[in-house]
């Protein structure tokens, strides 16, 4: 029973770090999207509509090519990647889901998934989290 | 041409393995998952192997054109252990519309199966 109830305290961390995190994400990709790289290890990889960008010059200058946006996150779900998969490196996949509107465009619903890396913080022992993988998809792609 | 880099190449066979199992023998995607694996599936979570494996649905027609439906899975409530439960539906069609004329539901208290 222990491990239980120490996974699903483990699950419910997890899913407070993904909150915390997805908040910042969409509030710095809306109002401050020139800090959106920071939240981006330096080696990360967005695929954006089947676009692959790497690295934080490219990524930068990808989202300061972007229209201004409003994001709104209809759903997020999250499960810590189990250690086997990560070489012990704590990991988390989030999924978000919700809809988007890029000046001068319509507004679109969309799907994007994060593999999130902890990072040891000097200040603080909660870890700082950074994106190892991100990848984007409007869902009426077709349209 | 440059064959496809071997990223791509385990992504789409999974992906085209995953949903054919899932479309023509269900019971069969038990072998993609471990039991540390979890899913979620619209917001609620399964943990394990035998606990994604539990959502498990049989469905049969009768005589009398009603559906008889039977479900296998695992119930968690609150800090509660796990327990097995089935459920039997019968669904009868009236009026264009399906309604549940029977409903059993028994917690598998005396599972020694498992």
């Amino acid at each position: 029973m222990a491990s239980t109830i120490d996974f699903r305290t483990h699950v419910d961390q997890s899913c407070r770090y993904s909150e915390e995190f997805v908040n910042i994400y969409y509030d710095c990709m809306d109002k401050k999207r020139r800090n959106l790289t920071r939240l981006y290890l330096d080696k990360a990889t967005l695929v954006w509509n089947g676009n692959a960008v790497s690295g934080q010059d490219a990524l930068g200058e990808f989202f300061e090519s972007l229209p201004s946006s409003e994001f709104q996150v209809h759903t997020l779900d999250c499960h810590p990647v189990h250690e086997q998969a990560t070489q012990g490196q704590t990991t988390l996949l989030v999924v978000t889901a919700g809809s988007v509107k890029f000046d001068g465009n319509k507004q679109r619903y969309f799907n994007q998934n994060f593999l999130l890396t902890a990072q040891a913080s000097p200040s603080s022992d909660q870890p700082v989290w950074k994106i190892a993988s991100d990848c984007f998809r409007f869902q009426d792609w077709a349209n | 041409m440059a064959e496809k880099p071997v990223w791509e190449q385990i992504g789409a066979g999974f992906v085209q393995h995953y949903y054919q199992q899932f479309d023509t023998n269900r019971v069969l995607l038990a072998d993609i998952y471990t039991d540390s694996s979890c899913l979620t599936w619209e917001g609620v979570g399964y943990q394990g192997k035998n606990a994604i494996m539990g959502k498990n649905q049989y469905h049969q027609p009768t005589p009398d054109s009603c559906v008889i439906s039977m479900v296998m899975g695992q119930l968690k409530a609150d800090e509660d252990q796990v327990m097995g439960f089935h459920q039997m539906f019968l669904l009868k069609n009236v009026d264009n519309k399906w309604t549940c004329s029977n409903d059993v539901f028994r917690l598998s208290l005396h599972n020694f199966g498992s």
